[in-house]
């Protein structure tokens, strides 16, 4: 194909617009189409920039963009509150104990009492603090950082970085409180974790996954996976193993379990390591000779002070995304990814997704996900990096190297938690792209059940029907309306059946 | 009740207050916490803002988002400004945040939105169709989303905006060659796009007959 035409030397070339051509007309309208500002927008834009509130780009968002942010800092505490009660202005949290400070205007100190506004960013002090909300507590570990937030009929408490627990108040302790509350835990927007009220659960955030520790009561980690039950004494995690409960987690929990005495705390032990977190495929041979292993517990101790070293140069990156400081965030993170150290995985996956979410560098991010794939092919973090690869492909409009990565990923992590979702996303690209065909297999094994099944059986019926099989497309809007009655495409379902019948 | 914004309520004197300090002087006013400073760069280029936004084909809905993501980015980030245009500065970080926003959708799209397809009626039409303004301005904006930053930015600042060669240069901050060589290169794209998606079709182009 030609291009059209212009010539550098003799100045500006002919717009389309106008031109003879569906494309000219196109343009030409388009070109007339009404960009003005609408009425308020002006001034609601204005609103919400005095309102104190969480950065946009921190707030949950979808699917892989939420795949992406899995093993983000992030954690997210939802305290529902009674749908009938009225939505107070102000938020039903205040700090019972402990140091707080927020955030803006800067370092302003909160004395125990003290009611946290909508939005308010706070930082917790050396002791740790302890917030109540209706029926429920939530402890903060010290140095925890968290935003608050009233939604519709939520109160939201987002916290960057640190540990939470959150338990119920004792019958008396509520006395003075304003209802009875439930808890859901969101993490990162990606993991969700609902508990019934009584139940006491610890969220540990940090930049290399997340973990759930249910101490009283079931907890449901829902995640774009599908929904995994953790029970009293167990614990979930985002990737990998999940590590032993530390000192501090267990102080937590007993923090916020009222006056649940501590003899009767259950802090779980790790579950059995499901994912090998590896170290770097060049010190994990298959085979290790009893030399290299004295030689490694002899530089134990010094490997301890190098990742103490750079927990402490991944702290700093991620407070300066937080302050939204990204392009500072990824110099740090690229630094540390060249090192040798422990913590050189981390970073390296840390600044691909932040050069993809937040930085706009898709191709810089692709090529941070291959070096990953490169260095730490057994990585903790290379589940999460090849997803995040995907995306990044993706984002260049490489659709076909991203089908190529999901089959492969599929055919090396078939079983995982993830599966499903790359079998998703692999045959909504296909089906996007009019390869029903490729996408059927896909299909119809998500549609049996999981997290993904009515979006499955949903495309089921849309190939049916683009492929001229009006019965087959027919007769699976039916299963959808049937398995399915309170299914988001419900509408859609219902629409096409009536068009179907109108016919 | 009256919008808190800048020249109402909020900051009824702002305007008058720093007509004659140039976009410079308001940014480092702003940066030092002069609320008033920020409210009128605010009022002077929130215009500015949203139409960009809009011409880089986003809704009207998702760009009031992201003119204030682009906002809640220039206050953060005032202290980087310190020479040239307010507006070439407003523009890298407006195109940035469209572009991600872009990116979000697509991935979303994909996920969660090709079920309306076969209920879109751009299958039917043919290549006649007179197209009204607003239905070209969303068809147009679909490829748009679709096409790689740098070329969306320079196809809608010449093809959408009218800008000339100069503008763009000085808008998206490269050469007049640079932008040329894009332009090139985003009319071929978008036509691919637009023809795989249906706005056009085979045999079509932006080339003169």
């Amino acid at each position: 194909m030609s291009g059209p035409k212009h010539d550098h030397q003799q100045g500006t070339p002919q717009r389309l617009a106008g031109q003879d051509g569906r494309l000219g007309r196109l343009l030409a309208s388009a070109a007339e189409a009404d960009s003005e500002v609408p009425a308020g927008a002006r001034a609601r834009v204005w609103r919400g920039l005095q309102a104190p509130q969480r950065p946009f780009f921190a707030r949950p968002s979808f699917a892989i963009t939420g795949l992406a942010a899995a093993c983000a800092a992030a954690l997210f505490l939802v305290v529902s509150r009674p749908a009938s009660a009225p939505a107070p202005s102000a938020l039903a949290v205040s700090v019972v104990e402990g140091a707080v400070a927020l955030a803006s205007p800067s370092g302003t100190a909160l004395p125990s009492g003290s009611a946290l506004t909508d939005g308010a960013q706070v930082s917790v002090g050396a002791g740790g603090a302890l917030l109540r909300a209706g029926s429920v507590q939530v402890a903060l570990s010290a140095g925890a950082h968290a935003t608050l937030r009233q939604a519709a009929d939520v109160v939201e408490v987002w916290l960057d970085s640190g540990e939470a627990a959150v338990g119920p108040l004792s019958s008396a302790q509520t006395a003075d409180g304003p209802g009875r509350a439930s808890v859901r835990v969101v993490a990162a927007g990606a993991f969700r974790v609902e508990a019934p009220p009584g139940a006491l659960f610890v969220v540990s955030a940090s930049a290399v996954r997340s973990v759930v520790y249910a101490v009283r009561g079931e907890a449901q980690v829902q995640s774009a996976a599908g929904a995994a039950p953790v029970s009293a004494g167990s614990a979930w995690t985002s990737v990998g193993a999940a590590p032993a409960a530390s000192q501090e987690v267990r102080a937590l929990a007993v923090r916020a379990g009222g006056e649940t005495p501590r003899a009767a705390l259950v802090i779980p032990a790790p579950p059995p390591s499901v994912e090998v977190q590896a170290a770097p495929a060049a010190a994990a041979p298959s085979a290790v000779s009893p030399a290299r292993l004295l030689a490694r517990a002899a530089g134990s101790a010094a490997r301890s002070a190098a990742a103490a070293e750079d927990d402490a140069v991944l702290a700093r990156a991620n407070a300066l995304e937080a302050a939204g400081d990204n392009v500072a965030a990824a110099a740090v993170l690229e630094d540390l990814s060249r090192r040798s150290g422990p913590r050189a995985e981390a970073a390296l996956y840390e600044l691909g997704r932040l050069r993809l979410r937040f930085l706009g560098q898709p191709a810089q991010a692709l090529a941070a996900f291959e070096e990953h794939a490169r260095r730490f092919p057994a990585g903790a973090l290379s589940l999460e990096s090849s997803l995040s690869a995907v995306e990044a492909r993706l984002s260049l409009g490489q659709d076909e190297p991203a089908l190529r990565e999901m089959d492969s990923f599929l055919g090396r992590h078939g079983q995982s938690e993830r599966a499903a979702d790359v079998r998703w996303l692999r045959a909504s690209l296909l089906q996007s792209r009019g390869d029903c065909r490729r996408a059927l297999p896909d299909l119809r094994a998500l549609s049996a059940d999981g997290s993904r099944a009515a979006d499955a059986l949903f495309l089921l019926a849309t190939c049916a029907r683009s492929g001229g099989d009006l019965a087959e497309a027919r007769a699976k809007l039916l299963e959808y309306q049937r398995r399915f009655p309170e299914g988001a495409h419900r509408s859609a379902v219902d629409a096409a059946l009536r068009g179907e019948e109108g016919r | 009740m009256r919008p808190n914004h800048p020249g109402a309520a909020g900051f009824p004197q702002a305007e008058v207050a720093h007509a004659r300090l140039i976009d410079a002087d308001l940014a480092r006013a702003a940066e030092a916490g002069d609320k008033q400073a920020f409210a009128t760069l605010y009022e002077a280029h929130f215009d500015f803002v949203f139409r960009t936004c809009r011409r880089l084909g986003l809704g009207s809905a998702d760009a009031e988002d992201a003119a204030q993501e682009v906002f809640l980015v220039a206050s953060r980030k005032l202290g980087a400004f310190r020479e040239g245009k307010f507006t070439t500065w407003l523009f890298r970080i407006a195109a940035n945040v469209t572009s991600s926003r872009h990116r979000k959708k697509r991935v979303r799209d994909a996920l969660f939105s090709i079920w309306v397809k076969p209920e879109e009626p751009e299958v039917q039409q043919g290549p006649d169709r007179d197209y009204d303004r607003s239905e070209a301005g969303r068809r147009v904006a679909a490829v748009l989303a679709r096409m790689a930053p740098k070329k969306r930015e320079v196809f809608a600042l010449f093809e959408l905006e009218g800008l000339s060669g100069e503008e763009i240069s000085e808008r998206v901050g490269c050469p007049i060659d640079t932008v040329w060589t894009r332009l090139f290169h985003a009319r071929k794209e978008f036509e691919k796009i637009a023809r795989q998606r249906g706005v056009i079709e085979e045999g079509e182009s932006g080339e003169q007959s």
